[in-house]
């Protein structure tokens, strides 16, 4: 059952008032982003790791990273020979060289991609996509726009369910082959097929139900639109404002180290 | 009494597929009814006979988002409906949709009530009481932060009945929306729907049982393009659509497991959950189905009845107990061992179509079986002609609901599997096609498990009923 990304929770990083952690979100990912030291890249990850282990637990740490890791390992393997700086440190088949600056390069490309997965991770693990859209338009997105959020929230986990659904059902139409089972990638790769066509006649089907579901729910109204649900006055979290300056201050201490 | 909802000579046909070789549409041709306030007129009519049509007529949504041509006149308190936008008539008439999924919007439960009072620019603080208020009635107050898309199918309608419930419109228009529902939550409608004097159209592809309330009010048939709501005609013409339960089956509703054949799957000590979710789990202590039994598992909504059945086909791994086959060497099935046993007719049949031709979606399953080209051909004619299906080229895309759900049967029909499950089945298409399909499933050397909340079609067809309750299976329950 696919139910989107957000994992309730009581922790500290689930409490904190979701327009702070989108702050600061962008402020992660532009920090990741400069062109820091590897201590100050490693120090900011690691500050992430901590947050995910108090607010979430120290397995979930490691899921960001089990969706990234094929890109991970092209830039451990890739990275290295394309950046032939620094110091000689190992040589493959005479002609491949590995050297200190490569493998530094490596290490921060890693170390920044790994921090940016788990910088959104973290977000979402802790933040309803209510509270996402409130935060959106309290830094004025329009409500059409906010919309076609909380639409694309709303399909993306049902669309990955709907995918479930029919893999399980094409799934349950195949006989189980005799003997022991071997992978064959192709077979394998044929029967994604039928599972994405049935997906997008779903797809397909549903975009004027859509409109119809929108328009018996009062959407595109002429009257002004009120909202049920409302993020807490700023007066109100200012013990959390006050954090958010420390934890800015760390962000620009780094920069200089 | 005065007459809101007056239907006069209204005419409707959907946009020609000139080289479909599909049967056209359900066509109205001069329609007359006409609705009093506070009345509530069950329309009844078998699939494809154009219920959803019409009832997207009255909200003003077809022609709109479906093209077609409409004549004729439809008024709501003497409005013109095919003058108005949908939205602006939101607190004249609301409707509930077939497919739950295809109506929820957003990813909270309170949140999806509040959205059309949204829309209208109520008051927060007014919002929050009529959310509270209608989470209490419908009995969802302690999903009010879940996403709606973790619901059962029957807590989604629910949460539909809110959403409508918080506008309170004046006309209540319901497809289908008393299937999936347990009884008790259907009687709290009703009641509700009669205390607040509402205007009611339900529209369902069942006669309502005699001992119901809504065999005591208005009733209508829809039929070939007309409606009819004359008694006489409406009895004549349920027979003749095959609207109403056939006779039991002699001797099957008598037999007790005990005379039942072989066990042909055992479930021990089952227990799941879902990853994230605290307040659903699943214990199963120990369940039989035997070769020749048709086992119904009845209970409220959201008390695992689905989930269970995703166990027992392998589609959910349990995290303790096992489920064990015949022919399963370890005691403890393997997944795809399961998988190739069971057939299992999802709620929704398109997710297990995908060819482009009826033909081709019959003969997948037996070509991965490995037959050859006469046999499949002979195989494939044979189950077109048994499910009253279209011919062979006709893609399945452009059938109707209840033709789909015959198609996807025949697909499992063909491949021979032990163990059926038919989850809801029943929804949606009538009794005579779901009889029909009982009938051709029923076998000495198979086990049917049937999930529904029809009561009266359990004990139609059963030879066990078990109850399942917050995840846990309360034993050979006879009554409901």
């Amino acid at each position: 059952m696919v139910s989107g990304t957000y994992l309730p929770g009581n922790s500290f990083v689930h409490k904190a008032d979701p327009r702070m952690k989108f702050s600061l979100l962008i402020l992660w990912v532009i920090a990741l982003i400069l062109p820091v030291s590897i201590a100050a890249l490693a120090a900011y990850y690691l500050a992430l790791v901590l947050l995910i282990w108090a607010g979430l637990s120290l397995g979930q740490v490691f899921q960001p990273l089990k969706t990234i890791w094929p890109l991970l390992l092209m830039i451990a393997l890739l990275t290295p020979p394309f950046h032939q700086s620094g110091r000689e440190l190992y040589q493959v088949g005479g002609f491949i060289r590995i050297t200190e600056g490569g493998l530094q390069e490596a290490i921060i490309l890693i170390v920044r991609f790994s921090g940016i997965t788990s910088a959104f991770f973290l977000f979402f693990r802790t933040t309803t996509i209510d509270d996402f859209i409130l935060t959106l338009r309290w830094f004025g997105l329009p409500y059409s726009g906010a919309l076609v959020v909380t639409i694309a929230f709303r399909y993306i986990p049902s669309l990955l369910q709907l995918y479930r659904n029919i893999e399980d059902a094409h799934a349950l139409r195949r006989p189980v082959p005799e003997g022991r089972r071997k992978f064959h990638p192709i077979k394998k790769f044929s029967h994604i097929f039928p599972t994405l066509v049935s997906v997008m006649i779903h797809s397909i089907k549903g975009i004027p139900t859509l409109s119809m579901a929108l328009e018996s729910r009062g959407f595109g109204r002429h009257n002004p639109r009120t909202s049920y649900r409302s993020l807490l006055p700023l007066k109100e979290i200012v013990h959390q404002a006050v954090l958010f300056i420390i934890v800015l201050l760390f962000l620009v201490l780094l920069l200089f180290m | 009494m005065k007459t809101l909802i007056k239907i006069h000579n209204l005419t409707f046909s959907y946009p020609r597929y000139s080289d479909s070789q599909v049967p056209e549409p359900p066509l109205f041709d001069n329609l007359h009814y006409s609705i009093h306030q506070g009345e509530l007129h069950t329309i009844i009519g078998a699939p494809e006979s154009g219920k959803t049509t019409l009832s997207r007529i009255l909200t003003g949504l077809v022609p709109r988002y479906t093209g077609g041509s409409i004549e004729g006149q439809l008024t709501i308190f003497k409005k013109n409906v095919r003058e108005l936008r949908p939205q602006d008539m939101i607190e004249t008439v609301g409707t509930i949709f077939q497919n739950p999924d295809d109506q929820i919007l957003t990813t909270r439960v309170d949140s999806e009530i509040a959205y059309p009072l949204e829309s209208l620019g109520y008051a927060p603080s007014a919002i929050a009481e009529r959310v509270e208020r209608e989470l209490a009635r419908f009995g969802l107050e302690e999903k009010a932060g879940r996403n709606p898309a973790t619901l059962s199918g029957g807590e989604k309608k629910r949460l539909l009945c809110a959403v409508l419930a918080a506008i309170s419109p004046a006309v209540w228009v319901l497809d289908e929306t008393l299937d999936e529902m347990d009884p008790q939550w259907r009687q709290t409608l009703l009641e509700y729907l009669t205390q607040q004097n509402s205007t009611v159209l339900l529209f369902t592809s069942k006669m309502p049982a005699s001992a119901t309330a809504l065999q005591q009010q208005h009733r209508a048939i829809l039929s070939q393009g007309r409606l009819h709501s004359q008694a006489e005609a409406i009895d004549r013409i349920a027979e003749q659509d095959g609207l109403r339960l056939l006779p039991a089956a002699p001797a099957q509703a008598a037999e007790t497991p005990d005379k039942a054949g072989p066990v042909l799957l055992k479930a021990e000590a089952l227990s799941f959950h879902y990853p994230g979710l605290t307040d659903f789990s699943l214990e199963i202590d120990h369940l039989t189905l035997r070769a020749g039994e048709t086992l119904t598992l009845s209970g409220p909504n959201g008390c695992g009845k689905t989930t269970l059945a995703k166990l027992l086909c392998g589609l959910y791994t349990p995290q303790q107990g096992s489920i064990s086959l015949p022919n399963s060497t370890d005691g403890s099935a393997a997944l795809e061992l399961l998988r190739s046993s069971a057939a299992y007719l999802f709620q929704n049949p398109d997710y297990q179509i995908f060819l482009p031709s009826i033909e081709e979606e019959l003969a997948y399953g037996l070509k991965e079986k490995g037959l050859n080209r006469e046999r499949v051909t002979t195989l494939v004619q044979n189950a077109i002609q048994s499910f009253r299906l279209p011919p062979a080229e006709t893609s399945p895309t452009l059938l109707s609901y209840g033709t789909r759900k015959r198609l996807q049967a025949a697909t499992y029909w063909l491949l021979q599997r032990p163990i059926c499950i038919f989850d809801e089945t029943d929804s949606g298409i009538s009794p005579k096609d779901f009889a029909a399909l009982i009938a051709a499933f029923k076998s000495p050397q198979r086990a049917l498990l049937i999930i529904s909340h029809d009561a009266e079609l359990a004990q139609h067809y059963s030879d066990r009923i078990l109850r399942m309750e917050a995840g846990r299976l309360i034993p050979e329950a006879a009554s409901w």
